[in-house]
């Protein structure tokens, strides 16, 4: 009842993790970029992840083996939004920069580079723990096979 | 040893229970990094254990019954497991519970257990048939 | 005789498949054709289960497959079984036949 479910769970957790490291990368690719077709420097992006239902309906999800008090329909990822980081970035003087104000400042990103590392390893981490989810659940799926050999 | 005995239906019960445990899992490990996600966790050796000993009937919740029926039976195809919340010290900033390295931890073993018993009923097969085969 | 007596006692699944009292190792007319019929019924239901569980499978009704998987090798034991239960009758009428003459 389960097994197909659980590989769309780990899946959706996959996706979200992957959409998240092209967020990561976007930012770092931008962590030098003072002028956006907007206007003003680039602003630092994020994810916001939530758990979703992952088969059709939520009577499908329910009707699963184990039923309790905290049984839930929401079980897969998903990426609810996509937002951007308005808090400024660093200020720094610099009056031959081609952005520059008018005083000689120029506004950077509000991109950490190192944090932006750290989010990097968290989601490989964590995509890499859904990848040996999948792995595990194959396994599973390949022995139950050999009961017919 | 039969194809119907007590030792096959808690192999299979054990099949199912395992699979729906790998599906919790698969659910923590995927909402790893979701703001506010407590983890889960399916638990049944101890139901297990006592329904195979033949001991006290499964007592079936309200809900349960909705969905089975209280002439249902009443041996290990009763067991549904316990799905709770693990619990959580202190909740980082994010107010995950999820621990990493537990739920690889549970991964793994939760695999292993289901492999084991599938092999178990697949060696059953195989005896029983070349037995039968063989039956001169 | 001792050949349908060996299967009984070699394969002790027969009472379970079969209904509720007399094994194969008994032969007296009515009750050995009752339970071989009722024998046969549960190889049968053992097959049906076995393609519905195939079934559930292919239209997403179930997604584990070992649930297929062992209702498969149920239906096969119980037919293999069955089988061998043929091949031994047949092997001792025409052994009954043969005394006759």
């Amino acid at each position: 009842m389960d097994m197909m479910d659980g590989m769309a769970v780990s899946v959706s957790g996959l996706d979200a993790q992957r959409r998240r490291l092209n967020v990561i990368a976007s930012n770092l690719a931008n962590a030098q970029s003072t002028h956006t077709p907007g206007g003003g420097p680039y602003k630092r992006r994020d994810v916001i992840f939530r758990s979703a239902p992952v088969s059709g309906t939520f009577q499908q999800t329910f009707r699963r083996v184990a039923d309790g008090p905290t049984a839930r329909a929401l079980e897969g990822v998903s990426v609810a939004r996509v937002v951007e980081d308005s808090k400024p970035g660093q200020l720094i003087y610099d009056p031959h920069h081609p952005d520059a104000d008018p005083k000689g400042f120029v506004r950077l990103p509000n991109v950490n580079v190192m944090e932006e590392m750290v989010n990097m390893i968290g989601a490989s981490r964590a995509y890499e723990a859904n990848v040996q989810a999948i792995n595990a659940t194959r396994a599973m799926w390949n022995k139950a096979l050999e009961i017919g050999r | 040893m039969t194809i119907f005995d007590r030792t096959m239906r808690l192999l299979e019960r054990t099949l199912d229970l395992r699979s729906a445990r790998q599906r919790v899992i698969a659910s923590n490990l995927a909402n790893e990094e979701t703001p506010g996600y407590r983890a889960s966790e399916l638990n049944f050796t101890e139901q297990l254990r006592s329904a195979h000993r033949g001991g006290l009937p499964i007592v079936l919740t309200a809900t349960q019954s909705r969905h089975f029926g209280v002439q249902g039976p009443q041996d290990v195809r009763a067991v549904t497991g316990k799905l709770s919340e693990v619990p959580a010290g202190d909740l980082p900033l994010d107010a995950n519970s999820v621990n990493l390295e537990l739920e690889m931890a549970k991964l793994s073993d939760n695999a292993m257990q289901y492999n084991a018993a599938a092999t178990i009923i697949a060696k059953r097969f195989e005896g029983l048939l070349s037995a039968i085969r063989d039956a001169r | 005789m001792s050949q349908i007596h060996g299967i009984g006692s070699a394969v002790p699944a027969i009472p379970d498949i079969g209904s509720a009292g007399s094994a194969v190792s008994q032969p007296g007319s009515g009750g050995f054709m009752d339970s071989l019929k009722a024998a046969i019924g549960k190889v049968n239901d053992a097959q049906l289960q076995g393609g519905q569980a195939v079934d559930a499978l292919l239209t997403g009704q179930t997604q584990d497959i070992h649930r297929t998987m062992v209702a498969l090798q149920q239906a096969s034991v119980s037919f293999q079984l069955m089988m061998q239960v043929r091949n031994k009758l047949v092997t001792a009428y025409e052994e009954i036949q043969r005394m006759q003459i």
